[in-house]
């Protein structure tokens, strides 16, 4: 996991040299299991095509005997479905693991909203531990 | 310009403070119908955390009754393969059978290809019960209501990987005698 990360993140900052696009994201997801928050780093397309990697956590939970925390980290591949002038909406799948060692495959779809050129908000719909999930998110185009 | 920022702001509040669902939107009723080994609905899922917790409750159609040789062939409730075996590899699942006039609930699992089983409790018709497995580095600890712990042998695997969701299975060799159903709800 830690090699996919550091490959990803080579491709990504070589990119970013280039002058491409470069999304930072902080996200929240309700899941089934309890709300998720974290961090994704991207590349993103002229096209709006987006490749990173993500890392969220469950801020704190508490189970019968000792303190867990869910986390969920991995790439995350985002497919363009429809454009407006402030509107676009997204297919996204997310692949990684979670809790370190399970494999966990999240798709899902996205409606992003531009505030401005390089500032966003999106909302999330999606597929996590069998039972749907919704997601929001604040991005800035960095560079 | 504002307008935009406050509303995205309190969209961002309400998707990600809303309200649990209710207990009853997570309960999944299985139905293994009679002539059949498998459960409908089908899910593909896969275990993301090192304990699989959940409720299940049995009603009247656990009872049944066979020949003496299959009455004590487990059928199994739900559990999980473990990292990238196969389910006849390294697995672990709850098990049950209507035996001596009452539902035994079994740890049952494989560790490297053998079988091993081993009683933990007795549920009581359409009450739920508390049904937990935890992987540890070479066992597998099974919890029941307040029943104490039975801790089963782990095969040799991996700790990265899939470990896909095995759901209920009437059998052994029997079919089901008639429609079977259960109801589970995944708490972790």
């Amino acid at each position: 996991m830690k090699a996919i990360v550091t490959v990803v993140s080579f491709f990504l900052f070589s990119l970013v040299a280039s002058g491409q696009n470069m999304v930072v994201q902080t996200q929240s997801e309700w899941t089934v299991a309890g709300i998720q928050h974290g961090l994704s780093v991207g590349y993103e397309t002229r096209s709006s095509w987006g490749l990173g990697v993500y890392y969220q956590a469950e801020l704190e939970r508490e189970s019968e005997d000792n303190v867990v925390r869910d986390d969920f980290q991995g790439i995350y591949l985002q497919a363009p479905v429809a454009k407006a002038e402030k509107l676009a909406f997204f297919a996204l799948l997310r692949a990684g693991f979670a809790n370190n060692n399970f494999v966990a495959i999240a798709p899902g779809l996205e409606t992003r909203v531009h505030i401005s050129s390089r500032l966003g908000t999106a909302f999330g719909m999606g597929l996590r531990m069998g039972c749907a999930s919704v997601s929001g998110r604040l991005f800035v185009k960095m560079f | 310009m504002l307008r935009i920022l406050i509303y995205a702001l309190l969209m961002h509040l309400l998707l990600t403070s809303c309200e649990p669902l209710p207990e009853d939107a997570r309960v999944r009723r299985f139905v293994i119908r009679k002539g059949e080994h498998y459960s409908k609905p089908r899910y593909v899922e896969t275990l993301q955390a090192n304990k699989l917790v959940f409720e299940a409750t049995f009603d009247e159609t656990a009872v049944y009754r066979f020949d003496d040789y299959y009455q004590d062939s487990a059928n199994k409730l739900f559990g999980f393969s473990d990292c990238n075996s196969e389910h006849h590899e390294n697995s672990a699942r709850f098990g049950w059978m209507w035996f001596n006039d009452r539902l035994e609930i079994h740890a049952y699992c494989y560790a490297n290809g053998v079988r091993s089983s081993q009683f933990v409790g007795v549920a009581n018709l359409n009450e739920p019960a508390r049904y937990e497995i935890e992987i540890k580095d070479s066992e597998y600890v099974f919890r029941f209501n307040d029943n104490p712990p039975v801790v089963m042998e782990r095969g040799n695997t991996c700790d990265k990987g899939v470990y896909y969701m095995l759901w209920p299975y009437f059998g052994g060799e029997m079919p089901a005698p008639h429609d079977v159903h259960v109801a589970i709800r995944v708490l972790h």
